[in-house]
């Protein structure tokens, strides 16, 4: 896993770094290092093959997952396979920043920030082992897609866990209300496809399409 | 079944997976395993026997997972899985054992995930009922949560007399996905009564080796084994396991010779890994169970040896003579409560006193509440202290550890009530030296009294390793001639017993001027005559400097090294001379550049001047605007706005204290209710809405996360609310959002209702009925303004 202190800045909102004052900006080092050591990162995956599909499904039948929606079905238009993936940062992280926000809110919210751009990099390594076994396969990759994206409703969460045994490898659970926990944790389809140009992620499919502060200041998150 | 007598002379030998070989015979990944007890019966009884044919003593029946939640939308009830999956076993195991299997139950436990304590207990209880009948064991298996351990072992002793097994699952580093240390778990779950404790799944046979030597050097009753076929491999994304059944059974052996007398397998093996096993074991003796003597208290992750060292038991969280505290307690202020936990372990405490004994209040209620907080946010044990033997029952049930309990005294009504909680929980217990007649003058009868609670206590089961005596502290002030006679008992009974003793030490100096000066002596005095364990407050450096120069002198603090970075190097300085630096800065300033640790005393120095209201007035809240312009224009960011709330809300903290130390007006411009709804765990967004509004003065009642519309609408009657607010940041959790306010306006038409969260808007606001949509913080303080119609 690896923070960049950039992407914190971001999850942060400080669009002008210069403006931090020395404290916060050790504090931004300090909480890099502290998820370093609290976070127990790991992920998951498995390849599935696509037993059906219409306009607004995908179903990988082996699963027992079906995917709903135009956005997913359209990701995995020019798919016979994809990889079902789940990263976490695990439990401890949480449980920090939850102790700070008791304790020391700037701190949880500083760590808060660094532990989202860790989950992202343990995703990108997750990624690229999947990448790897594609090209193995002379296939290519798209991007991750997650539930959530787009139309792809969040309630496939609990079929994505099951599917991945993703409680017993990696420790991760969903609630009733379809949220990852622990929290820093993500999963995603990424689809086999067969050429190897690589799909890049728009922000017509996140759900702060419209909302966010970045479009607002002609930028993009960078995700 | 008899375990211990099983396991007299020979091992007793589990099967192996049942996940895998389902997988073999051709499960899905999306399949529900349970679910073939009812639909494929035969392939399950087909697994059983295979492994009943390859010797083993006892097959484990196939319900995992099967709990109300996993089944939820299977179609099936929990009865009906764990009854047929029972069957099944049994009938495949003709003579030889059915153990009830008991997995995860695949939520995380509060306080990181939703599932609570009493919920997963409930969960567990309706297992071990329909399974109970044609099981002889109940298997505990595959924990990674030392917390759920706990609930689903009560669950089990509660309601069946089967013998209880339980083992965890740990990583390569040593500790289970929640953080727990081998040496913890067996203190923990032997404390609660299990028959036979140890680890399965995650790791193969080498890694687990050093986890079982830890094991079973710390365990008094059985140790079991359940290692996977190695550490699971992928390969063309599929899993697979690659360890042979003969390496696998070798290592595995290591294992027996070490100690662990039930053994078996769990992912990968199959029943040649079990007959193998039996094979080896053919003409092995297993060795006799050791009693391990450990004096300690455990909080999930860590285990405390008391008396290692010198034990620090901080006794900051008690309200006696604590106005500001008993305040927080009626208050239901936990967050006050933290500060002090968190604050007693920075500075040193090393077990945490807890006592809620403030009049009037539901104090078994407060008290569990109280340790579920304190137990998720510090990572130290906690002893549970009051005079109710139901509150201290209701704090000891809630308690993910082992626990101490302050006390039990010499009267045998106080140990008829005391003991059985202790035993049963698997709690140490501080034993006071008085009785029926009081506290003794003299050392001599104390130490009688302390043989008479020590013998009770083993008449309930309890060993002298679980007692801590208290020889009870006299005040210099007022029976100065017998100061020296509650010293004097320490190494009298220490001589005598294999008990750690304890004393609350503070005690000694009530009534005389300068408290600290014979605190200190008395503290140094005491160790030197054996006290093991003193009742302290760590957050007072003298103390702190005599226990730690104790720690040098008696060559516990190895080449001083702890003594050395406290003391040497910089941290000298400050210590020896505090800062004097410069000129002084004005409270505002330092609320803007967020400098936290000077607003309290800053605050403190203007409350001699002028009036609470108009510090809050007249300084804090002009300061807070200006942090919030140089915010909105882009000159600072979240986290620098956050600190300067911070630093208000710590020369808010001075304010309080005058105000409740004097009785002068109030500063509350109005009390606000704050929830996260139902089903939706993000906090910051509320965290931050409070803290800013109790910045500009509003009262908030914090109801935290997950909140359940009946409580918002209780405390809101119950307070008097015309303000709440709530948070939601998942579309999945807005519906509960909307139902919180329904039920608000249906029952409390004139409170108002705030809403804000990342996928809300004003539309969405207005079309689930709220009253106001807040778009970040300060339009909440705004909304909070215009409600109480403040300036």
């Amino acid at each position: 896993m690896r923070i960049y202190r950039n992407e914190v800045l971001r999850y942060l909102r400080c669009y002008n770094e210069e403006l931090l004052d020395s404290a916060i900006s050790i504090m931004v080092d300090e909480c890099i290092a502290e998820i370093g050591e609290i976070a127990r990162e790991s992920s998951t995956y498995e390849v599935f093959e696509i037993s059906g599909r219409g306009e607004d499904y995908v179903e990988l039948g082996d699963a027992g997952i079906v995917l709903r929606g135009r956005s997913i079905a359209e990701h995995l238009a020019d798919c016979d396979i994809c990889a079902v993936m789940a990263a976490t940062l695990g439990g401890e992280v949480d449980r920090r920043i939850r102790t700070y926000s008791k304790t020391n809110l700037t701190r949880s919210i500083v760590l808060d920030s660094c532990a989202t751009a860790g989950i992202e990099s343990v995703c990108d390594i997750c990624e690229e082992s999947i990448k790897e076994l594609a090209r193995e396969k002379g296939l290519g990759t798209n991007f991750r897609f997650s539930p959530g994206y787009g139309d792809m409703p969040l309630d496939v969460q609990p079929q994505i866990l099951r599917a991945l045994d993703a409680y017993r490898r990696i420790g991760l659970t969903v609630t009733e209300s379809l949220i990852l926990v622990p929290r820093k944790s993500v999963t995603a389809i990424v689809g086999f496809t067969k050429s190897k140009e690589r799909a890049r992620r728009t922000c017509a499919i996140c759900s702060m399409n419209g909302k966010c502060e970045y479009q607002k200041r002609g930028m993009t998150c960078g995700s | 079944m008899d375990l211990r007598k099983f396991l007299e002379d020979r091992f007793l030998v589990f099967d192996g997976a049942m996940g895998t070989m389902l997988q073999k015979k051709g499960i899905k990944p999306g399949e529900l395993p349970e679910s073939y007890n009812i639909e494929k019966s035969d392939i399950v009884y087909e697994i059983h026997k295979e492994y009943i044919d390859a010797g083993a003593h006892v097959v484990t029946t196939n319900t995992f997972g099967a709990n109300r939640l996993k089944l939820a939308g299977s179609g099936y009830s929990v009865e009906q899985v764990v009854k047929s999956g029972v069957q099944v076993a049994r009938r495949a195991a003709g003579d030889k054992l059915v153990a009830l299997d008991i997995g995860p139950i695949g939520q995380m436990m509060e306080p990181i995930g939703l599932l609570t304590f009493e919920e997963a207990y409930e969960i567990f209880k309706e297992q071990v009922i329909a399974g109970r009948d044609g099981a002889d064991l109940i298997l505990i298996e595959t924990v990674s949560d030392l917390y759920e351990a706990k609930a689903a072992v009560l669950a089990a002793k509660e309601n069946s007399d089967l013998p209880v097994l339980c083992t965890m699952t740990f990583q390569e580093n040593g500790r289970s996905l929640n953080g727990t240390d081998p040496l913890t778990m067996v203190k923990v779950l032997e404390g609660l009564g299990c028959d036979a404790v140890g680890a399965n799944c995650s790791l193969g046979p080498d890694q687990m080796l050093p986890i079982i030597e830890q094991i079973v050097s710390a365990a008094s009753i059985p140790v079991m084994v359940q290692p996977n076929a190695g550490l699971p491999k992928v390969r063309d994304g599929e899993t697979y396991y690659d360890v042979s059944p003969q390496e696998f059974v070798s290592q595995v052996r290591k294992m027996a010779d070490m100690g662990a007398l039930v053994l078996g397998g769990c992912c990968g093996t199959n029943p040649e890994f079990i007959s193998c096993l039996r094979g080896e074991l053919e003409n092995v003796k297993p060795l006799p169970l050791v009693e391990k003597k450990l004096s300690c208290a455990c909080s999930s992750s860590r285990t405390v040896e008391i008396g290692r060292g010198v034990t620090i038991i901080g006794e900051r969280i008690n309200p006696t003579g604590k106005k500001r505290l008993r305040e927080a307690i009626k208050a239901g202020e936990l967050d006050y409560i933290i500060s002090e936990a968190v604050r007693q372990t920075e500075t040193g405490a090393q077990v945490l006193d807890i006592n809620m004994g403030v009049p009037g209040i539901d104090e078994p209620d407060v008290i569990r509440r109280v340790v579920k907080e304190v137990q998720s946010v510090v990572d130290v044990p906690l002893q549970i202290d009051s005079s109710n033997p139901d509150a201290i029952e209701a704090g000891i049930r809630v308690y993910n550890g082992r626990a101490i309990i302050n006390s039990v005294n010499g009267k045998r009504e106080s140990m008829e009530k005391i003991f059985p909680i202790a035993k049963k929980y698997g709690a140490s217990v501080i034993g006071l030296t008085l009785d029926e007649e009081g506290i003794p003058a003299t050392a001599e009868k104390r130490v009688e009294i302390a043989d008479r609670i020590i013998s009770t206590a083993k008449e309930y089961g309890l060993s002298e390793k679980d007692i801590i005596i208290d020889c009870l502290v006299l005040t210099a002030s007022a029976q100065q001639a017998d100061v020296m006679e509650t010293l004097k008992a320490i190494p009298l009974i220490k001589e005598k017993f294999d008990v750690k003793t304890t004393l609350g030490a503070s005690n000694v100096s009530f009534g005389l001027p300068k408290r600290e000066i014979i605190n200190a002596t008395y503290l140094a005095m005491a160790l030197s005559y054996g006290l093991d364990a003193p009742i302290t407050d760590s957050t007072l450096e003298s103390n702190m400097q005599v226990i730690r120069s104790f720690r040098v002198l008696t060559n516990y603090d190895e080449r001083s090294e702890a003594y050395i970075a406290a003391y040497g190097g910089e941290q000298a300085a400050s210590v020896a001379a505090p800062q004097t630096s410069g000129e002084k800065r004005s409270i505002s300033s330092i609320i803007i550049a967020g400098m936290k640790d000077e607003a309290y005393t800053s605050a403190k120095e203007l409350l001699c001047e002028r009036e609470p209201m108009d510090i809050v007035n007249e300084e804090l809240i002009p300061a807070l605007d200006t942090v919030g312009e140089k915010f909105d224009k882009g000159e600072i960011f979240l986290p620098q706005l956050i600190r300067s709330a911070e630093t208000v809300k710590m020369a808010f903290e001075a304010v309080k204290e005058q105000i409740i130390s004097s009785g002068s007006a109030s500063v509350s411009k109005g009390k606000v209710i704050l929830a996260t709804v139902k089903g939706d765990i993000h906090d910051i967004g509320k965290n931050i809405v409070k803290i800013l509004l109790e910045n500009y003065g509003f009262d908030v009642i914090d109801l935290g996360k997950d909140v359940d519309p009946k409580l918002v609408v209780e405390t809101a009657r119950k307070e008097g609310i015309e303000l709440v607010g709530l948070s939601a940041l998942m579309t999945t959790t807005v519906k509960n959002m909307e139902e919180t306010i329904v039920d608000i306006k249906s029952q409390l038409p004139d409170c108002k209702v705030m809403v804000g969260g990342a996928v809300l808007s004003q539309e969405y606001a207005d079309s689930i009925g709220a009253d106001f949509y807040a778009k970040d913080a300060k339009g909440a303080v705004e909304i909070a303004r215009g409600v109480f119609g403040a300036s």
